[in-house]
C-alpha cells in the first residue's frame, strides 16, 4: 500500500511519470485487444517473431534519420508476408518458416546496430524504457493505438469470422487472405509502438499473456476482448508503479506482473483453474 | 441449376483428386455424395466452393458460382471447427449473418430475429447461452445447420454432418435438410452411412477419383456401381440393392 501512496506522490510530482502512465495503459488495452485475435488464432509464435524482425528497420531508420517507426513497421509487414510466402511455397511447415525468417531478420538488425555504433542503445529497443519516451513518440504511439482500435472495430464482424471458422468464411465469399493481412499489419504496428515500453524480446508477452489469462476466465468473445484489454492495463499500472519505485527495467515488471496474474487465473479461474478441473475429475 | 463444367482438382504436390466432372444438378434437391477415402469427395466439394484451385468451370443458375458465393453455406466437418472458441451457441448461429451483410454492417433486429428463428426450429433455443464447447456432437451439428439457415443460403453443402451424432440428432438434421430442399434449396451432402442412402437421398453421386454415377438413388445406386466406386469392395452388411443389375 505504501508503495502505491508514494508512488501517487511522485506521480502528481513528476509530469513523466504521468505520461509514461498512461502510454503504458494504453499499449496495455490496445495489445490486450490485438491479443485475443492473436492467439485464438494461434498466431503468438509470429507474434514473437514480428518483434524480432522490426530490429533491423530500427536500426535503418536511424541511419537514415527518419522515424523509427516507418522503419520498424516496413521491416515487420516484409518479415510477415515472408513467413506465409515460404510456407505458402515450399513443403515447409509454418512454425519453420517463421523461425528462418525472424532469426535471419534478428541477426541483420544486431549486425547493423553493431556495425553503425550509432546513439541506438540496444538495450532500450530489445528491453524498452517507458520512462525515456519522447513527446513525438507519445504522440505516434497514442495515434497507432487509436487507428488500430478503429480497424478492429470496423473490421469486427470479419475478423470474428475469419478467426472461428476461415473456411466457411473464404467458401462464402468474404476476403480472408485481405482480412489477414490487415491483422497482420495491425500486429505489426502495435508490436513497433510497444517497443518503447516493454522492448522487442518481452513485447509478445504483452500481446498473449493477458488475453490467454482472459481467455481462461470466459467464455464470451466480447467479454474476452474488455478482459483482457482491462488485464493489460492492470499489467502495466501495477508493473510501472513497481518498477519506479524500486528502480526496476519497466517491461521486465509489466511482463512479470501480467505472468503472475495468468498464474492466477491458470490455478484459480472458476471455469478453467487447475482446481476447478482437479474437483471435476475428483467428481467423476 | 447447378452447373459443373468439366472440373478437375489437382494439387500443387501433382496428386489428381478428381477429374472432369460434369454434372448438372437441379435445384431442390438433396444429393448424397459417397465414395471411398481418398476417393476425393471433399476436393469435388471444394473445386465447387473455389477452396482449392481447380480447372473447369462452375455455373450456378448460369452465373459463376463467385458471384453467389455469399449465399453458399459450407459446413465442413465439425472437427475442424475449435470447440474452444470463446462464443455461445447464439454468437455462432449470428455468424452466419455475417456474409451477407455488407462492409461495416452490424446484425441489425432483422438478423437477430433470423436467428432467434432458426434456433427454435433446430431446437436449440435452450441452448443459446450455451458455450459451443459445452454441446454434444450432434447439437454443435444443429448449430451449425443453424448458422447455414440464417445465412438464406440456396446452396448449402455439408461434408459428413452424421458423422459422430446419435439418431436424434440425425433425424433432425435430416428432417430439416428436406424441408430446405422442398422449399427450393440445393443440398449437397457427403455421406458415409449406405444404409440410409435411399431413406436420405433422392439422388445420388458416386466419386472415385472421377464421377461413377450419377442420378436417381433408384438408378444409380446398385451393386455395378457400387463395387466400381469403392475398389470392388462387396458389402459385408445389410445392403439390399433395389435396383441391382447382378
Amino acid at each position: 500500500m505504501l508503495l502505491f501512496v508514494n508512488f501517487a506522490n511522485d506521480f502528481m510530482q513528476y509530469k513523466f511519470l504521468q505520461e509514461a502512465l498512461w502510454v503504458s495503459m494504453v499499449l496495455g488495452i490496445g495489445c490486450g485487444i490485438v491479443g485475443c485475435f492473436i492467439i485464438l488464432r494461434g498466431l503468438s509464435l509470429m507474434g514473437d517473431a514480428i518483434s524480432h524482425a522490426v530490429i533491423p528497420g530500427v536500426a535503418i531508420s536511424y541511419m537514415l534519420n527518419i522515424n523509427y517507426f516507418i522503419g520498424a513497421v516496413i521491416f515487420g509487414i516484409m518479415a510477415a508476408l515472408g513467413m506465409g510466402f515460404i510456407k505458402e511455397n515450399s513443403k515447409i511447415k509454418s512454425d519453420t518458416s517463421i523461425g528462418i525468417v525472424f532469426s535471419a531478420f534478428l541477426a541483420l538488425g544486431i549486425l547493423l546496430i553493431t556495425k553503425i555504433q550509432s546513439s541506438i542503445d540496444l538495450n532500450n529497443i530489445l528491453f524498452g524504457n517507458v520512462l525515456t519516451i519522447k513527446n513525438e513518440e507519445r504522440t505516434l504511439t497514442y495515434l497507432a493505438i487509436a487507428g488500430v482500435l478503429l480497424t478492429i472495430f470496423l473490421f469486427y464482424k470479419e475478423l470474428l469470422l475469419t478467426t472461428f471458422d476461415p473456411v466457411m468464411a473464404k467458401a462464402s465469399g468474404m476476403k480472408v487472405k485481405l482480412i489477414n493481412y490487415i491483422l497482420m499489419t495491425i500486429l505489426t504496428v502495435i508490436t513497433v509502438v510497444s517497443l518503447q515500453t516493454v522492448g522487442a524480446i518481452l513485447v509478445v508477452a504483452m500481446l498473449i499473456t493477458p488475453a490467454s489469462t482472459a481467455y481462461l476466465l470466459t467464455n464470451n468473445f466480447k467479454t474476452m476482448l474488455l478482459l483482457s484489454a482491462l488485464l493489460g492495463a492492470i499489467s502495466s499500472v501495477i508493473g510501472l508503479v513497481v518498477s519506479v519505485s524500486y528502480n526496476l527495467p519497466s517491461g521486465v515488471v509489466i511482463v512479470l506482473t501480467s505472468a503472475v496474474l495468468f498464474l492466477i487465473a491458470f490455478i484459480l479461474s472458476p471455469r478453467d483453474g487447475l482446481i476447478i478441473n482437479y474437483l471435476k475429475t475428483k467428481k467423476l | 441449376m447447378l452447373r459443373i463444367e468439366n472440373m478437375s482438382v489437382i494439387y500443387p504436390n501433382g496428386v489428381r483428386a478428381i477429374s472432369d466432372v460434369h454434372l448438372e444438378l437441379e435445384e431442390g434437391n438433396i444429393y448424397g455424395i459417397i465414395g471411398p477415402n481418398g476417393g476425393g469427395k471433399s476436393s469435388f466439394l471444394k473445386g465447387i466452393l473455389n477452396l482449392v484451385h481447380h480447372t473447369g468451370n462452375v455455373y450456378f443458375n448460369g452465373q459463376s458460382i463467385q458471384n453467389i458465393a455469399k449465399q453458399i453455406a459450407y459446413i465442413e466437418q465439425k472437427e475442424n471447427i475449435d470447440k474452444t472458441f470463446p462464443i455461445t451457441v447464439y454468437q455462432c448461429v449470428l455468424m452466419g449473418t455475417y456474409p451477407g451483410l455488407g462492409l461495416f454492417k452490424r446484425p441489425g433486429e432483422r438478423e437477430k430475429n433470423a436467428v432467434e428463428e432458426a434456433l427454435r426450429q433446430l431446437k436449440l433455443y435452450d441452448y443459446k447461452n450455451v458455450q459451443i464447447g459445452e454441446l454434444s456432437g450432434g447439437q454443435f451439428q444443429r448449430v451449425l445447420l443453424a448458422r447455414a439457415l440464417v445465412q438464406e443460403s440456396i446452396l448449402l453443402i455439408l461434408d459428413e454432418p452424421f458423422v459422430g451424432i446419435d439418431i436424434n440428432n440425425e433425424t433432425i438434421i435430416i428432417n430439416q435438410l428436406k424441408e430446405l430442399a422442398r422449399s427450393g434449396k440445393t443440398i449437397l451432402i457427403i455421406h458415409h452411412d449406405m444404409e440410409t442412402v435411399e431413406a436420405y437421398f433422392d439422388n445420388l453421386i458416386m466419386i472415385n477419383k472421377r464421377v461413377i454415377a450419377s442420378g436417381k438413388v433408384s438408378e444409380v445406386f446398385n451393386q455395378e456401381n457400387f463395387e466400381e466406386t469403392f475398389n470392388n469392395y462387396t458389402p459385408t452388411f445389410n445392403l439390399q440393392f433395389k435396383n441391382t443389375k447382378i
